[in-house]
């Protein structure tokens, strides 16, 4: 009976040491930690410019002095076209007045004044005169915006020789 | 006396009982105050994929963070060395615009590396790390790579009084590639989550 009792005794108290050990009273476990990981990009409005077609200045004839090539109407007017997000303004400025030298030194001048038109689709007709030197358009819902650049040429004081220019619009999108 | 008898007999079976179920050994129950702590050491901010290409527009091309870049984000991982851990992920399918659900989604591929020979610093172990397939959401490795050939280890040592189990780092490397961004994205902040959860492997599975 003695000895029972003491078998008895030892189980319980090997099984009570196991228990204590597995769940000690006031011990926090960690089995497994997380982190999370932030991801990001800072996705930028996609803009672009491309020239389809550039001003023709050669084939106008001059009249008085001035070469006319209307934006709204001209067959020799350039073409550009805006693409980015649908439904996005943008703010354009450009360069509308600019006076060119003779390369070569003769001291000939061509006073240039550009105009410019803008259009959702290519259709130049349709088009707009856009306000002088800046101008805020809405991008179509094809993602495209067309401009067509003309230009008011003044040759009265131009001697023969090379004029070069580039046209610059600046363009940039408003919240 | 019988019924003492008795007694006995069932307690022992209850005993036996015990014995037999901790045949399947599961090392969790004796991981105790021998914590697993995570720490950022690189890239705290997150995965930024405009740190490696400033200006994102939308279009065809892919951004890649490759395991070598400086953006990749380098977690440290301490445990008790000769534990086995378990790493889950939980990967975003592509990140959203502001976090909110605009139905147009960025494409992000999230890969990851470990490494676990035992290096002292991130950047060493960098040249050690092993890359898990792409797709692989979890994975098991011990902390500290054991040698091939070799006979498996011992099990862990159970704690007992005065015992202090050695602790040991291994490194978890996040990167990834981002894109086609879609020509037709509304501009701004795109982002999303990913969980890394690391935790004891649980050997009686």
């Amino acid at each position: 009976m003695k000895y029972v009792v003491v078998l008895l005794l030892a189980f319980l108290a090997t099984f009570m040491q196991s228990r204590a050990q597995v769940n000690p009273v006031g011990v926090p476990y960690y089995y497994f930690r997380s982190y999370a990981v932030p991801s990001s990009a800072n996705i930028q409005d996609n803009l672009g410019l491309v020239t389809l077609r550039n001003i023709n200045l050669n084939a106008p004839n001059a009249v008085n002095g001035i070469v006319t090539v209307a934006p709204i109407t001209s067959p020799y007017a350039g073409l550009m076209r805006i693409e980015g997000s649908p439904g996005k303004r943008v703010r354009l400025t450009y360069l509308n007045f600019e006076t060119l030298l003779e390369e070569g030194g003769s001291g000939g001048v061509v006073v240039a004044n550009y105009r410019i038109s803008g259009y959702g689709e290519d259709n130049q007709t349709a088009s707009i005169l856009l306000d002088i030197g800046e101008a805020t358009i809405t991008i179509s819902d094809q993602g495209y915006y067309f401009l067509w650049l003309g230009t008011v040429l003044d040759i009265s004081q131009a001697k023969p020789g090379n004029y070069v220019s580039e046209f610059m619009i600046e363009m940039e999108g408003v919240s | 006396m019988k019924f003492l008898k008795i007694w006995s007999l069932s307690s022992i079976a209850t005993a036996c009982a015990c014995v037999a179920s901790a045949q399947r050994i599961n090392f969790k129950p004796f991981v105790q105050g021998e914590n697993i702590t995570l720490t950022v050491l690189e890239n705290q901010a997150g995965l930024n994929f405009s740190s490696k290409m400033p200006i994102l527009v939308g279009n065809p091309y892919i951004t890649e963070i490759g395991l070598n870049d400086p953006q990749v984000v380098v977690v440290e991982i301490q445990g008790p060395v000769e534990y086995d851990l378990t790493l889950d992920f939980n990967l975003p399918n592509g990140l959203s615009y502001l976090g909110n659900d605009t139905g147009t989604l960025v494409p992000v591929g999230i890969r990851y590396a470990y490494s676990n020979t035992g290096e002292p610093t991130s950047v060493a172990g960098r040249s050690y790390a092993v890359e898990v397939p792409p797709l692989f959401r979890s994975i098991q490795f011990p902390l500290r790579k054991r040698r091939l050939g070799g006979p498996p280890p011992p099990p862990p040592t159970p704690m007992h009084g005065g015992y202090t189990r050695l602790r040991d780092k291994a490194y978890v490397y996040v990167y990834g590639n981002l894109g086609p961004v879609p020509s037709s994205i509304l501009p701004g902040l795109y982002s999303g989550l990913i969980t890394l959860t690391v935790s004891y492997a649980d050997n009686t599975l």
